[in-house]
């Protein structure tokens, strides 16, 4: 802005100030009081005015961008303005209007890409300082141009002064008190109460009736039955095959299974650590380390929930084996039967103990019972699904029986393509 | 083992820097500075998805200033102000879909240096992704922090006291070599880490204004706690499988406490959950 420009607009304020307060003047009933107003809203448009003016040039903030085709200038104003200088593939863009064309890779080009990239440590008043002081040599034709081009818009520029925050920092609890000398802390905080009184309500609510017991109990039981009938019956049907191996081996081999699975439920943890510890140094180890735990659990609650089902069915298998030898009419003599059987038998117990849960601590020899019996069957089932490698393999079926002598082949149909299983031989 | 840790964000990070083809590299450098104006606080936001980021306090009088390299045709700058409502947004962000195919040329990876104002308040948060960042924050004036890493290896100190009273400090770190020193110069009261994978250490030394707490989530890696003994530390463990060096605790309810803990003025209560792990303790004597 020139002088002229900053007169002429000074002028014009002047005037509107002192119509103002003409029009004050006229109006004499609302007295000085008025007047003055109007006088000093006159000023206050004057000041606006030349605000204005000021901050034209003022440079608040600025951003380079420098690429392989072009390297420009943002300039934001104080008055909220921008201007935007750009050298880019021969043209100068000035507030993206084209303004003039330079030689592209020559001096002029050069040195305005050396003054960007020098600009990254300066804050806005150190870049207006380089700005304003940019000189090229050697300029000729439309380079020279272009760079008065450029002047035009810098030379006029001025940072505008940084204003600190307008409110403090709100301090927390001053540095010199956390150097005084330290007081003494409270005491260490007294042991918690054992977890039973703390954990006791204030007003202890009604015992529940005996009724109650028995049906939330017996509840419990035959909800525990429906689910697992209807898991082994899925898995009948889907992997009847597999079921039986496993159930074979832990009714042929049920001493080697407990033992394995025992090993196995030992081993369990230790397994699943030493997984993730040989995962977690690979990287590829570490990208499939959530999959591989989550894998692991599932295979291992699917194996003993696999192993006690297949030791249900094997218990089954055998009562009805049982009864059918001694002339008992069994209606279902199935894998279906057997495994509904066998459920009966193992949550007997936790059915006697559900129905008994009223006599008092008797109850506790059926759950304590109920509890042995179920952790058995899990364990050797468990083993079972290791020995059979779940249902794969048939070492321990007791299907081989090893080389029979001629005189008992006859027993067997020529057509059946696989050993029939010994139970089913009789 | 170092090698090890910066292995999963050498790879994230090459992953994400690498190029639709080789060679197709259209570097662009952006600077940027802007004068303080008065700003009585600040929210400043940055989002920086990958590249080396680093982090200071400003110089007087400037309110922040950042100069960046980055590849224009994979990534673009973040730089958004609004005055009025005191909210700043920095960074760099993808433009899109990325394939791993660098050429592994240093010159390569996207830069961002960052210094903001120190006399401001301000709301900070930090969402970096494959980043292997630096952040010293000693002398800024934090009201409250988050720091969210993905695949990375940061470091995150504090050198100096936080000008102003810092409420929460977060940290979320993904499969990350993570180290923040000084926490008790930022002067947060409440703290809270939660991290997935990889090594994490957690340097409460500095000088402390205050007492404060700290929820600590770990999943699988170590973590390392360097406690000053001019604090008294209490630590609620929750673990599976994770080892705890006990040295200079004890054991009351549950609670491990430190041999100092009723003789202290000022108290750090760390509750901490680990899985698949260890947690260290070393104690250093003063303010570091």
């Amino acid at each position: 802005m020139n002088s002229v420009a900053r007169c002429s607009v000074l002028a014009a304020a002047l005037a509107a100030a002192s119509a103002g307060g003409a029009t004050a003047t006229t109006l004499g009933d609302h007295g000085s009081r008025d007047a003055a107003a109007r006088i000093a809203e006159g000023l206050r448009f004057i000041e606006r005015v030349l605000h204005i003016q000021q901050h034209g040039t003022q440079v608040s903030s600025f951003t380079i961008s420098i690429g392989s085709r072009e390297a420009s200038l943002e300039l934001d104003l104080a008055s909220g303005g921008t201007r935007v200088v750009v050298l880019k593939a021969g043209g100068l863009y000035i507030d993206n209007q084209i303004a003039g064309q330079y030689t592209v890779g020559g001096a002029l080009e050069h040195s305005w890409r050396r003054l960007l990239a020098d600009a990254g440590s300066f804050d806005t008043p150190q870049l207006v300082a380089r700005l304003k002081g940019w000189s090229v040599d050697g300029l000729t034709g439309g380079d020279l141009a272009v760079k008065r081009r450029i002047d035009d818009v810098l030379s006029p520029l001025a940072a505008a002064p940084a204003v600190a925050a307008t409110t403090t920092a709100r301090t927390s609890p001053s540095a010199e008190s956390a150097q005084a000398p330290a007081a003494p802390g409270p005491a260490l905080p007294s042991l918690p109460p054992p977890a039973l009184e703390a954990s006791a309500p204030a007003a202890a609510p009604a015992a529940p009736s005996a009724v109650q017991i028995l049906f939330h109990d017996v509840k419990n039981v035959v909800a525990m039955f429906i689910a697992l009938a209807m898991i082994g019956f899925g898995t009948v049907f889907f992997a009847r095959r597999y079921l039986e191996v496993v159930a074979d081996t832990a009714s042929q081999a049920f001493g080697r299974s407990l033992v394995v699975g025992l090993l196995g439920q030992l081993l369990l943890l230790p397994t699943l650590a030493m997984l993730v510890v040989g995962l977690i140094f690979t990287i590829v180890g570490i990208l499939l380390l959530p999959f591989a735990v989550i894998a692991f659990l599932i295979a291992a609650c699917l194996s003993v929930l696999g192993g006690y089902l297949a030791v249900a069915h094997a218990v089954g298998e055998t009562v009805s084996r049982r009864r059918m030898a001694n002339g008992a009419f069994v209606r279902s003599p199935n894998a279906y039967g057997y495994l509904f059987t066998g459920l009966i038998g193992l949550l007997g117990l936790w059915a006697a103990a559900a129905l008994f849960g009223w006599a008092g601590p008797v109850v506790y020899v059926f759950r304590a019972a109920a509890f042995v019996v179920t952790w058995l069957a899990g364990t050797v089932g468990f083993g079972a699904v290791l020995l059979s490698r779940a249902g794969l393999r048939d070492t321990f079926t007791g299907r081989h029986m090893g080389d029979q002598s001629g005189e008992y082949l006859w027993a067997t149909p020529p057509a059946t393509p696989a050993a029939p299983r010994p139970g089913r031989r009789q | 083992m170092k090698a090890h840790r910066a292995l999963p964000a050498a790879l994230a990070l090459a992953a994400l820097l690498a190029a639709p083809a080789a060679g197709a590299q259209t570097l662009r450098t952006l600077t940027s500075s802007r004068q303080l104006h008065g700003e009585a606080a600040l929210a400043v936001n940055v989002s920086y998805v990958a590249g080396r980021f680093h982090l200071v306090p400003a110089p007087a009088g400037t309110l922040y200033q950042m100069e960046m390299r980055y590849d224009e045709e994979k990534f673009t700058p973040i730089r958004e102000y609004d005055a009025a409502s005191g909210a700043l947004s920095l960074g760099l962000k993808s433009r899109g879909h990325v394939t791993l195919a660098g050429n592994g040329d240093e010159d390569d990876v996207p830069t961002l240096d960052l210094a903001l104002a120190a006399g401001v308040p301000l709301a900070l948060s930090l969402d970096l992704g494959a980043a292997e960042a630096e952040a010293d924050l000693g002398g800024l004036a934090l009201t409250s922090l988050r720091y969210k890493t993905g695949a990375s290896r940061s470091r995150l100190k504090f050198g100096r006291p936080n000008a102003a009273a810092c409420d929460s400090l977060t940290i979320e770190a993904g499969a990350a070599e993570f180290t923040a020193t000084g926490l008790a110069n930022a002067g947060c009261r409440h703290v809270r880490v939660e991290g997935a994978v990889g090594a994490v250490t957690l340097d409460f030394s500095g000088v402390p204004r205050a007492s404060s707490d700290a929820d600590i989530h770990l999943g699988l890696g170590t973590l390392k706690l360097v406690l000053p003994r001019t604090v008294g530390v209490a630590v609620t463990l929750d673990r599976f499988l994770a080892s705890f060096d006990q040295d200079g605790f004890t054991r009351r309810g549950g609670v491990y406490y430190s041999d100092n803990y009723a003789a202290t003025r000022f108290h750090l209560d760390l509750k901490v959950e680990s899985a698949f792990g260890g947690i260290e303790v070393a104690w250093v004597d003063g303010p570091r």
